[in-house]
């Protein structure tokens, strides 16, 4: 049986985009190792409620690790301390021992903070409309093996696609860079014949439009990678520059 | 395809530039160590007579050579200082804690202070041309003809403990950056291979520490010995 803890939580709150924003203590007695992390701030804010306090705001949905709706970052580390694993899917068992958390929002310009914990990540979206996408005639599902696509590079376009869109990427980079997503995007269409028409224009877009949502550039250091609960690799980043230097040089 | 330009001046562009600006230098920094191991050889002369063919012997191709390599280093610096500018604006509020992630991740010390090492040796590069190519002129002959005695201007100059140091410090540091900078230059240009990334990974420190080393030693041996009798 492992016993309850108790923790103090050092909190950012942000009542609008507009506000400064600081960070609030609350003290959290009697929390089982056993719930989930997002289960516990469901219980601060039944008691800031019965207290008739303001909630916290943050943002989850599925909290089956699939919608990438939630994401905080917690003691420096994005999504918590567990790899691999997206914020809801973390259980408070992970901070054994621990008696402070300090719980921010995704820090990046490009995803101002609307309230509290949570952060418009609309930026993102922007990335993906310039060019995430194939222009296909609809009509009739075509014969499915109408197209070949190999092995090697189906699985590699699956792992591409894993992506969340979370933007644990972006949170966990000392630059904030966007490249780990936008390299994701770029390479899950990059890797099948179907992305093969509009390769070069997709890679352009896409690459400008993330620059300008201001997301800082990309130096290599691969934190992205390690935070992301999906594991993708940064041999996607390559492979943008790749798809992208070809838009470059004709 | 975009605009050449907007592609060289984008996140990636930028990136991709001061990859091949950066690979580049390490070629000439090798060049330039194969130079040094004369010195080594405690005889005046031959240090002499090459650095006399570099300065009068190339007819005109080290002027080529000398345009590209500073071209290359100003492409390569204000691409660096861009990519810190654009990390700093995209993070104004910065997080009160901060982990580094591990697994993974590759963010070192070497690589989270590129920018610093590399600002220290932009700016030892300029002292470096004043202490010696622009620095105090010795004469000697060679075959009968008057050449500069670079050997003395190098033999003098490190008899100072202050320019003796400031190298050695610079040279270390030169091993840092190069730990981060030859992997991510492969990176940078989309050179990412499962079969290969150990080898580049290795292959980097092999590079940083050969010519660390390699430039650290001369300084402080001439420095300590005084020079090969
Ligand atoms: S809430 Fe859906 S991934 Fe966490």
């Amino acid at each position: 049986m492992s016993e309850n803890m108790n923790l103090k939580l050092k909190i950012w709150r942000q009542k609008n985009a507009g506000d400064k924003g600081r960070f609030v203590e609350y003290d959290m007695e009697n929390v089982s190792p056993d719930e989930s992390f997002l289960e516990m701030m469901d219980e601060l804010n039944e008691k800031l409620t019965h207290d008739n306090l303001e909630p916290v705001e943050f943002d989850s949905d599925c909290r089956e690790g699939i919608c990438g709706t939630c994401g905080l970052v917690v003691n420096g580390e994005a999504h918590g301390p567990l790899r691999a694993t997206t914020m809801c899917q973390v259980h408070m068992r992970e901070f054994k021992g621990m008696t402070k958390l300090t719980v921010e929002p995704w820090r990046t310009k490009a995803f101002p903070v609307l309230k509290d914990l949570v952060v418009d990540r609309g930026a993102l979206d922007k990335i993906q409309q310039a060019g995430g996408y194939i222009s296909i005639n609809t009509g009739n599902a075509p014969d499915a093996h109408a197209i070949q696509v190999p092995k090697e590079a189906s699985d590699l376009a699956m792992d591409a696609a894993a992506c969340i869109g979370c933007g644990a990427c972006v949170a966990a980079c000392p630059n904030a860079s966007a490249s780990l997503f936008t390299a994701a995007k770029i390479s899950q269409f990059a890797l099948l014949p179907q992305g093969g028409p509009e390769r070069k224009r997709r890679a352009a877009q896409m690459v400008t439009q993330m620059d300008i949502e201001g997301f800082g550039d990309c130096s290599n250091l691969g934190e992205c990678e390690a935070a992301c609960p999906k594991e993708i690799s940064i041999s996607n980043i390559a492979r943008m520059k790749r798809e992208f230097v070809g838009a470059m040089l004709g | 395809m975009m605009p050449f330009l907007k592609a060289a001046t984008s996140s990636v562009g930028k990136k991709f530039f001061m990859a091949l600006t950066g690979l580049f230098w390490i070629m000439f920094l090798f060049i330039h160590l194969l130079g040094n191991l004369s010195l080594y050889s405690g005889h005046k002369d031959s240090f002499n007579a090459y650095s006399d063919f570099l300065t009068h012997g190339t007819h005109g191709v080290v002027y080529v050579l000398e345009f590209i390599m500073v071209a290359g280093l100003l492409i390569h610096v204000i691409s660096a200082v861009a990519v810190f500018i654009s990390a700093q604006k995209a993070r104004p509020i910065q997080y009160a804690m901060s982990k580094n992630l591990g697994g993974p991740s590759r963010k070192t010390i070497s690589a989270s202070t590129m920018i610093y090492t590399g600002s220290l040796m932009f700016i030892f590069i300029i002292v470096h041309l004043i202490h010696f190519k622009f620095g105090d002129y010795y004469s000697t002959v060679l075959d009968g003809r008057v050449i500069r005695d670079m050997y003395a201007t190098v033999l003098i100059g490190f008899q100072s403990p202050f320019y003796t140091w400031f190298y050695v410090i610079i040279m270390a540091l030169i091993g840092f950056h190069l730990r981060h900078g030859f992997w991510s230059a492969f990176q940078s240009l989309g050179l990412n291979h499962p079969r290969y990334n150990g080898l580049i990974a290795f292959v980097g420190v092999l590079i940083a520490i050969t010519l660390s080393l390699g430039f650290l030693m001369l300084p402080l041996v001439l420095h300590l010995t005084g020079g090969p009798a």
